[in-house]
């Protein structure tokens, strides 16, 4: 059939190049004749028994072979339970050939259309004969006006060469979905958290611009007590929003700080009861600035000086962002904070509240981002909450009481942390793989069985 | 939610061109809605959609225009203009957003919106804009 130095191959090739095949028939040929190359790329397409691995070079490659027969092949290759593998640029325009191959069982990944350099057609077959075609003339619209000089290989070096070169494209367009993905995600986070920024730069301005008219009326000598009144409100919605826009920005950093991996916790010793005292107390001010009658208790089940690492200030933030949540779903009623051991080695801190607990529609989304806005909230809190404790190596989650009133909140901390370092995000690799972290399976850590509180284990934390 | 003041400080009561104000964020309405008042117009408020268009079906009379944000927990704006213009197909819209609205132009088209007010909005801006809005002919 051929030599070992890769002689010049023009006569006609038998029909199977497996059948005549020996060990010692290793080669690799040119094939120059494009009959010649059609007989042996339809050949090895049909007599495959285990895998074809096919790169397509560009999107009139596609549509040229589609035209040859090439889908027809596959889809028989298909039938007789050959697993089929295809690297292709897509477009509107095949996507419908590809997708017939995605349904009879082919994986079909996309790659981006090769550089005018290196317009090459790959086939690989059973991991032991290669098949690469050169294109001459992509613009041309059969495949034997496109085509140029092909090699035929079933020498397992060379083989086993364009086996690596495949696999190796093929864990890239892994790696490419998933950047694409997490680029979309942050261009959809940095659009949102626009829009929320403006949000609270408008009554800024409109309140300065009434601010000025009220003075100048002062200052005219129409003087009254609604003016002043009118003013008083003008500043006092500046300030608000002023402070708002202060928090989300924070908040916005802190994201975009977990994002990129530099989100460090700082652990140390820390006294349960006094964090949770210095919360309430917190919580307690604020729902007296809201005007809201209720009533913020401690329920503390531990040993009074207790102690744990964690970072206290995040955990503070998330202690205080769950509790200014229960108090502006509450209109009255009583919000409980309390701290129990769950086993030798992890507390849970609960906060039950008795508001109007948490709507069937955002449920399974709670901790991600600008996903509830509650009024005078960023949209961010859970989000930060759910990052700040997995961060501790711990666990979050939310669900409506079994009484039908209200809501509890808890996360549950490991007590035997010592080490910072394996908590914190402090490289890129460990934010990278919390890329794309943004759907938080709620259902399947804490939703609700009775009697009540279950962890991912489906143990009861109570 | 900002108090409904039907009476504007320039024109008599019976003269009054009432509008409706829909943003989720209060003080957005209070102070969008004090804007629109000194200049003359009487102003509804609401910070919650069904309400709006509870007010809006009572009154369809009576509201010559309705400017709504887009971006709102449980309803947004292109639902709720479709609801109004189920109930008033001549009423004038404006829609107010931060957002990008390129997915939405399609709609923000067929439901006739006036134009698209973006935050943050200069008072100057809003007061030219309702005012060219109210004189411009009725919407076909």
């Amino acid at each position: 059939m051929g030599s070992k130095n890769g002689d010049n191959y023009d006569e006609p090739l038998e029909d199977n190049p497996h059948s005549s095949i020996q060990p010692e028939d290793e080669s690799i040929q040119i094939i120059s004749r494009v009959q010649n190359i059609k007989q042996v790329y339809f050949s090895l397409l049909r007599n495959s028994q285990q895998e074809v691995l096919l790169v397509f070079p560009t999107i009139n490659a596609v549509r040229r072979e589609e035209r040859l027969g090439v889908f027809t092949e596959l889809r028989r290759a298909r039938q007789r339970g050959v697993r089929v593998r295809v690297l292709t640029p897509e477009d509107d325009f095949v996507a419908a050939y590809l997708d017939e191959l995605r349904k009879n069982g082919s994986v079909v990944r996309q790659i981006e259309s090769s550089p005018a350099e290196t317009k090459f057609k790959l086939l690989i077959v059973d991991g032991r004969f290669s098949l690469v075609i050169e294109t001459k003339n992509d613009a041309k619209g059969i495949f034997e006006e496109a085509v140029g000089l092909a090699t035929f290989s079933n020498s397992k070096p060379t083989v086993l060469s364009y086996v690596t070169i495949f696999e190796s494209f093929w864990r890239e367009t892994d790696l490419y979905e998933k950047a694409r993905e997490a680029d979309r995600l942050k261009d959809e986070f940095v659009n949102i958290a626009a829009h929320e920024l403006r949000n609270p730069i408008c009554p800024i301005i409109a309140s300065a611009e009434l601010a000025t008219e009220s003075i100048t009326k002062l200052r005219e000598g129409e003087l009254d007590n609604l003016t002043l009144d009118d003013l008083n409100e003008n500043i006092s919605v500046i300030a608000r929003n002023a402070s708002k826009l202060y928090k989300l920005s924070e908040d916005i950093l802190q994201v975009s700080r977990i994002e990129s991996g530099s989100f460090t916790l700082h652990l140390e010793q820390v006294e349960i009861k006094n964090l949770l005292e210095t919360a309430i107390q917190d919580a307690r001010k604020n729902a007296v600035t809201e005007n809201k009658p209720v009533d913020i208790r401690l329920d503390y089940r531990l040993a009074d000086r207790f102690i744990m690492f964690c970072d206290s200030s995040k955990i503070n933030q998330v202690l205080y962002n769950l509790l200014d949540n229960a108090v502006k779903f509450t209109e009255n009623g009583t919000i409980t904070v309390s701290a129990v051991k769950f086993d030798d080695s992890s507390l849970v801190f609960k906060v039950e509240d008795s508001g109007i607990g948490i709507s069937p529609e955002i449920k399974t989304r709670l901790f991600e981002k600008f996903v509830s806005r509650s009024s005078g909230g960023t949209g961010l809190g859970l989000y930060l909450s759910r990052r700040i404790i997995d961060a501790h190596g711990g666990k979050i989650g939310g669900i409506n009481n079994q009484s039908g009133v209200g809501a509890t909140f808890f996360f549950r901390l490991p007590t035997d942390r010592r080490s910072p370092a394996e908590d914190a995000y402090t490289n890129t690799e460990k934010a990278a793989a919390h890329m794309g972290d943004d759907k938080y399976p709620q259902e399947e850590t804490f939703e609700g069985h009775n009697p009540g509180y279950l962890d991912h284990r489906g143990r009861n934390l109570l | 939610m900002l108090i409904p003041n039907l009476i504007g400080k320039r024109h008599n009561i019976h003269n009054i061109t009432v509008i409706i104000l829909l943003d989720d964020e209060p003080d957005i309405v209070s102070v969008f809605g004090k804007v629109l008042q000194l200049s003359g117009y009487g102003v509804n408020g609401f910070t919650d959609p069904p309400k709006a268009l509870e007010f809006f079906a009572k009154n369809r009379d009576k509201c010559s225009l309705v400017i709504t944000d887009l971006r709102m927990p449980h309803m947004n704006g292109i639902d709720f203009a479709a609801k109004v213009r189920k109930i008033n197909p001549d009423v004038k819209l404006l829609l107010m957003t931060a957002f990008e609205t390129a997915s939405y132009d399609e709609q923000i088209a067929q439901l006739k919106f006036s134009t698209i007010l973006r935050k943050p909005i200069m008072p100057t801006t809003l007061k030219a804009t309702v005012e060219k809005t109210l004189a411009a002919r009725a919407t076909s």
